[in-house]
C-alpha cells in the first residue's frame, strides 16, 4: 500500500552521527504517532536490514517517510532502496570525528540527481562539544566537496535531540522544494 | 614580511574521486606547522588545481615555499605574485581552506591590491586561475547599494552558518534565492517569512555586504512568467483534487502549527 502523496527524507551518516536520534525527534513531533511499520512504505521490514524508519503524516493521504541509512559505502545496497522520489537528502556529519570527504563525495554522487536538483543539506552534529575554529575548518572542507560536485547545499550545526533543530531542517527542505515543479 | 601566491596541480593517484585523497593531511600538517612559524594563509582547490597564499616573516615564507615546491603531492607549481607587506591580509588563520574564493573578503582584498589589473599572468595561468576567481568581474569593488524595488536577486552560494545564525526565515529566504532564477522583492515577500519590506531589505543588504548576493534590474515580463512556475509548484500534483493543498502547503501548515516560520 502506498499513500497518494508520499515523499522521502533520507537521513544518512556514519554510526553515532545521530540518525536514530533525529528520526525520534521528528517522529515525536508528528501529529500522527508512528507505530512505524516500515513495510507499509517499501514492502520490506527495513529495520531488519539496518534502516531506521519514521513517518510524519500530514493528513490521511500525505506523509513524509523518514529513512535513516548508514553512510559507509559497504551499505550502498541500502542506499538504492531509498533513492527514489527523495524530497530531501540530509547528510549528518559528526563534528567530533575527522571528516571523510571521500564518503561524502560518493554519497552525493549516488543521491543527487543534478537535473532534478535534489534538495540537500549537511548538518554538523555533536557540534556543541567542538571549538568554533574546528567547526569552521570542518565545514569549509565539506563545502569544498559540495562545490566540486556542483551541489548547492547549506552546511549548518544542529543538535539532533532538539525539536527546534529538527523543525528547522523540515522548514528549509520545504522551501528548497518550491523550485521543483515535478517534485515527487 | 612577505606573501606568495601560487597555483599547482594535484597529483592524485585515486581515480574518479574529485578531491585529492590527501587534502585532509595537507591541511592538518599545514595548520600545526604554520602556527609554529608565524605563517598564515589560505588554500583553495578546484577541479584538480590548488591555489594558495602563504604570508609571514620573509625567511619563514621562503623556507615553506621551498618545501612546497618540492612536495610530490602536486606538480606544475607556478607563482602568481610575490609581495612585500607590512600588514597581514589573512590574520586569523594558520591555514584557511576557502571553498569559494569570490565570497571570501580577505581573499578578495588581496586580489584587489595585488593581482587585479596587473596583467602579469600568462594565458595558461589565466585559464586555471579563472576556475577560482574571475579577474574581469567587479567582485573586487565595494558592494553597491541596492535599489530594492528596481532590482531582482539571486544568491551565489549559501552563507556560512557558523558566522550567521541559521534562523528559519533566513534559511527559507536563501532556499528561494539559490534554487531558481532571479526573484524580486515582491516575490520574496510573498514566499518568504519576512512579512515586512523593512526586514527583507535589511537581510538582503546583509547578504549583499557579504558578497553573496547578485542583483540586476527588474525584468518584469520574465518575473511574471517565473511567478507562474512557482505557483504551479505550490498547487497539488493530483489534478483530481484541484481544491486540495499541495505537499508544500500541507508541510507549511504543519510547521506553522508548530510555530516554525
Ligand atoms: C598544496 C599544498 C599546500 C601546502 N601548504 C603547506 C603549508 O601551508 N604549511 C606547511 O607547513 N606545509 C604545507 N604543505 C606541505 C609541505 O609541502 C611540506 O610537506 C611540509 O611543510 C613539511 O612539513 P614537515 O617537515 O613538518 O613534514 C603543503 C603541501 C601542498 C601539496
Ligand atoms: N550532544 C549531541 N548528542 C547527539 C546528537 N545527535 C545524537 N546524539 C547522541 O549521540 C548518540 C548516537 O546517536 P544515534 O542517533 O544513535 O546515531 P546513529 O548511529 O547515527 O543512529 C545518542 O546517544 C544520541 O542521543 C547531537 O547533535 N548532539
Ligand atoms: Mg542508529
Amino acid at each position: 500500500m502506498s499513500l497518494p502523496d508520499y515523499r522521502k527524507l533520507v537521513i544518512i551518516g556514519d554510526i553515532g552521527a545521530g540518525k536514530t536520534q533525529l528520526i525520534q525527534t521528528l517522529s515525536e513531533i508528528s501529529p500522527v504517532t508512528t507505530e512505524a511499520n516500515s513495510s507499509i512504505d517499501i514492502g520490506k521490514d527495513l529495520t531488519t536490514v539496518g534502516i531506521d524508519y519514521g513517518r510524519i503524516s500530514l493528513n490521511e493521504e500525505t506523509a513524509l517517510g523518514l529513512y535513516g541509512v548508514p553512510g559507509q559505502e559497504r551499505f550502498s545496497f541500502l542506499w538504492d532502496m531509498v533513492s527514489e522520489s527523495v524530497w530531501g537528502l540530509m547528510v549528518l556529519v559528526k563534528s567530533t570525528e575527522p571528516p571523510r570527504l571521500d564518503y561524502l563525495d560518493r554519497l552525493l554522487s549516488h543521491f543527487i540527481d543534478a537535473k532534478e536538483k535534489t534538495p540537500c543539506m549537511v548538518a554538523l552534529t555533536h557540534s556543541e562539544t567542538v571549538e568554533h575554529s574546528e567547526l569552521k575548518n570542518l565545514s569549509a572542507q565539506i563545502d569544498l566537496v559540495l562545490h566540486e560536485r556542483d551541489v548547492s547545499a547549506p552546511t549548518l550545526p544542529i543538535d539532533c535531540r532538539s525539536e527546534q533543530s529538527a523543525m528547522l531542517l523540515l522548514h528549509t527542505f520545504n522551501a528548497m522544494n518550491i523550485h521543483r515543479t515535478s517534485a515527487t | 614580511m612577505k606573501a606568495i601566491m601560487y597555483m599547482s596541480q594535484s597529483v592524485d593517484p585515486v581515480p574518479k574521486i574529485w578531491l585529492p585523497a590527501n587534502l585532509e593531511n595537507i591541511l592538518a600538517r599545514a595548520r600545526s606547522n604554520n602556527r609554529k612559524h608565524g605563517i598564515s594563509g589560505v588554500l583553495s582547490f578546484k577541479k584538480g588545481h590548488y591555489l594558495q597564499i602563504v604570508e609571514g616573516p620573509n625567511d619563514e615564507v621562503d623556507q615553506l615555499y621551498a618545501n612546497i615546491q618540492h612536495d610530490p603531492r602536486h606538480k606544475s607549481v607556478s607563482v602568481i605574485c610575490t609581495i612585500q607587506t607590512k600588514q597581514r591580509y589573512l590574520q586569523d588563520w594558520d591555514m584557511k581552506l576557502i571553498p569559494f574564493c569570490a565570497v571570501d573578503t580577505q581573499f578578495v582584498k588581496f586580489m584587489k591590491d595585488h593581482v587585479v589589473g596587473k596583467n602579469d599572468l600568462s594565458t595558461a595561468q589565466q585559464e586555471v586561475f579563472s576556475l577560482f576567481y574571475n579577474l574581469q568581474s567587479t567582485q573586487h569593488d565595494r558592494p553597491s547599494m541596492l535599489a530594492h524595488n528596481e532590482h531582482e536577486y539571486r544568491l551565489k552560494c549559501w552563507p556560512n552558518f557558523l558566522d550567521i545564525k541559521p534562523t528559519p526565515a533566513l534559511l527559507g529566504l536563501c532556499a528561494l534565492l539559490i534554487g531558481g532564477g532571479w526573484l524580486s522583492c515582491e516575490q520574496l515577500l510573498a514566499d518568504s517569512d519576512y512579512g515586512r519590506d523593512k526586514n527583507l531589505h535589511r537581510v538582503l543588504d546583509d547578504l549583499n555586504a557579504q558578497k553573496l548576493l547578485e542583483h540586476r534590474n527588474l525584468q518584469t515580463a520574465e518575473a511574471t512568467a517565473r511567478r507562474q512556475v512557482v505557483r504551479h509548484a505550490q498547487t497539488p500534483s493530483d489534478s483530481n483534487d484541484p481544491g486540495g493543498l499541495s505537499f508544500y502547503q500541507r508541510m507549511k501548515q504543519f510547521l506553522g502549527a508548530r510555530r516554525v516560520s
